[in-house]
């Protein structure tokens, strides 16, 4: 039933760090994002947002949290106002 | 319904449908069939991962959650912007590179074959359940509606959407979800902006009297493990509940994975992370509304009015016509102190408030009662009647309230949520049947065009089958919460076999597998046995975090009584 051995299979801890075949329009390398190494040692577009004030991905998910925090506050906030 | 109405509605349907088909007739390969075009931005992939998730289920049993509960329904959303978080950091990448169709493909890779086929076979049983239930919501409101058979109502909805998603694959799913969801937040918006207008008090007044009658608590920190929707059920439960299925639900995979790059597929997901949880407000708060709406106006006894009229027909000893006239009365009796509540709330009188609103609770209490005692005699007369009617609350007020052309809107607007659901769900359990089974497993060299009329067939097969399930379904509890318990008791099982891939790098393919099983029998223990044991019946939403823990633990256990660290499992992607 297994299937024939062809390439590493990523994880998150590896998956950033190996280069794969490429998939459909996807890039055939990735990226480490450059972090600790000064520079990245990869190429891929896909890391830059290209969104303006979120630069990177740690920072569109920060205001996607931001917002779950908002959304519960002012949930929380007409709960008490009404109860 | 008038003309106009049965205009709007199946003109905007068949407009989109063929508007779907025309546009993706032509397919040049199965990859292009399974992830549709390569140019698909995020507001696309977001609005189709919006439209697979909110199935006519969302617009038409919510509000009738908001009208029996309020707004704590809406705790239930508060784990997914986690979830979908943690699910573009780590999951999404790792299939993108993968190049794989269905998530189940990267179980094969991780583990072996079968835990790829127990995976897949999950889905394939859980979201085949679901899909008969998808389908079966629009049929109960248009067969009320317009008195159509069911049967007849099911299999037209059904063949509408099976001609479409068969004919073009995932494009056609995308294209005629974005049309779909236009149809259906035009009806929804419209339909609140006539609900406040039509409403004799004010915006402060409303949202007094709701919050009055315990309609505004949104949020509950309460421990007890019996409320069913508390903060801590909506974050722990719901997070691993949106885990399993925005991570590992091949119906919402695909759509993701249908973005011409990471980033797009990316931000597709933070735009439903962030829009979700004032969406599904929204909704339960125009179900809050209605309810307002029906303090002034005089509400049906029972919402279901085939059922109510067949009731008082086959009720010989006229118990029913006199529970009618007493709620009658009980109702003039709560208006008559809810207007008093809001004089004295007017006058400044707060001692006088205070007490009109004790009355008017008591005398909703009251009404309540008359409600119950009418269910009461409906079921002991009938044992197979439907005594649930939350989901008939909203289309009731529709069709009683709106002007013509909006009831149409409405009801194109309930019709198209089932179709973007429905096709979203066809076409993964295709993809899943095509790439995980049969290409897998029954025919592995066959040529591209081969793999993609099998596709279709399987579309179809799929799609006749949830005609089929839907057409023996029963109206059960309410319809959102059999699709969340049939979730609950499916998904935790699937998650964790992809948290173990991701995160367990030393768990192999034979643990991982029996554990999975196990832990699949357990949770489905547990569901069977509240029914014997009333100790057991918590929230199903529990049932997410027990179910996933269980299969981890297992797995671990019997990786450590195997002995042996498995070594790497390497695997062609295109297996």
């Amino acid at each position: 039933m297994n299937v024939p051995p062809e390439q590493p299979v990523p994880t998150p801890q590896s998956g950033a760090r190996h280069s794969v075949r490429a998939a459909g329009n996807e890039p055939m390398t990735l990226t480490d994002g450059g972090q600790g190494t000064g520079a990245p040692r990869l190429t891929d577009v896909d890391e830059l947002t290209g969104l303006r004030g979120l630069r990177t991905w740690r920072d569109v998910y920060l205001f996607v949290f931001g917002c779950f925090v908002l959304w519960v506050v002012l949930l929380l906030a007409l709960t008490m106002s009404y109860s | 319904m008038n003309p106009l109405d049965f205009a709007v509605l199946i003109g905007s349907l068949l407009a989109i449908a063929a508007y779907g088909t025309w546009h993706t007739r032509r397919h040049r390969s199965l990859d292009h069939y399974l992830r549709g075009d390569e140019t698909i931005g995020w507001l696309t992939i977001g609005i189709s991962v919006a439209a697979t998730q909110a199935s006519a289920i969302t617009f038409i049993s919510t509000p009738g959650q908001g009208y029996e509960s309020g707004l704590d329904f809406v705790q239930n959303y508060f784990g997914m912007p986690l979830a979908l978080i943690l699910i573009a950091a780590v999951f999404l990448p790792i299939y993108r590179r993968l190049n794989v169709y269905t998530a189940y493909e990267y179980l094969g890779h991780r583990f072996d074959a079968k835990t790829r086929l127990l995976g897949a076979a999950l889905f394939l049983v859980s979201r085949g359940l679901a899909a008969g239930i998808t389908i079966y919501a629009p049929a109960i409101i248009l067969s009320t509606v317009l008195g159509w058979r069911l049967d007849l109502t099911i299999l037209l909805s059904g063949l509408l959407v099976i001609v479409y998603t068969v004919a073009g694959g995932s494009q056609a799913v995308t294209l005629t979800q974005k049309w779909q969801m236009a149809v259906i937040f035009g009806g929804m918006v419209a339909a609140f902006v006539i609900l406040l207008m039509k409403l004799p008090a004010s915006l402060g007044d409303a949202f007094t009297i709701a919050g009055g009658f315990n309609k505004l608590n949104a949020v509950s920190f309460s421990a007890d493990p019996h409320r069913r929707y508390t903060f801590w059920t909506g974050l722990l439960g719901g997070f691993f509940l949106s885990l399993s299925y925005f991570g590992t639900d091949q119906s919402q995979v695909q759509r993701y994975l249908s973005g011409s790059s990471l980033r797009e597929s990316r931000l597709g997901l933070m735009f439903n992370a962030v829009l979700k949880i004032p969406m599904q407000f929204f909704i339960l708060l125009l179900g809050v509304m209605v309810f307002v709406f029906y303090q002034f106006e005089k509400p049906p006894v029972f919402f279901n009015h085939a059922a109510w009229q067949q009731a008082v027909r086959q009720d010989a000893d006229g118990k029913l016509g006199t529970l009618q006239q007493e709620f009658n009365t009980a109702c003039a009796q709560k208006e008559q102190w809810i207007h008093r509540w809001l004089d004295a709330k007017h006058a400044g009188d707060r001692t006088a408030e205070t007490a009109a609103q004790s009355q008017a609770l008591t005398a909703l209490e009251h009404v309540n009662t008359l409600r119950a005692d009418a269910r009461a005699v409906m079921e002991k007369d009938d044992p197979g009647v439907t005594s649930n009617d939350a989901d008939y609350v909203f289309v009731t007020f529709v069709l009683d309230h709106l002007p013509h052309g909006l009831i149409g809107l409405l009801m194109a607007a309930f019709f198209a949520a089932a179709l973007q659901s429905k096709s979203a769900e066809l076409n993964a359990l295709g993809a899943t049947t095509t790439v995980d089974f049969y290409r897998h497993l029954l025919k592995r060299d066959a040529s591209d065009a081969h793999y993609l009329a099998a596709s279709r067939w399987f579309t179809l097969f799929w799609g006749l089958m949830a005609i089929a399930f839907a057409l023996y379904a029963n109206l059960v509890e309410n319809l959102i919460q059999a699709v969340n318990i049939v979730g609950s008791v499916f998904y935790p099982v699937v998650l964790a076999l992809f948290l173990v891939a991701f995160f367990l790098k030393r768990v192999g393919g034979t643990a991982m597998f029996w554990g999975a099983l196990v832990a699949q029998l357990l949770v489905l223990a547990v569901y069977l046995l509240h029914y014997r044991f009333p100790q057991l019946d918590f929230s199903y939403l529990w049932y997410n975090l027990i179910g996933c823990a269980a299969c981890v633990l297992l797995s671990r256990i019997l990786q450590a009584a195997l002995g042996s660290t498995p070594k790497p499992v390497t695997a062609t992607p295109a297996s």
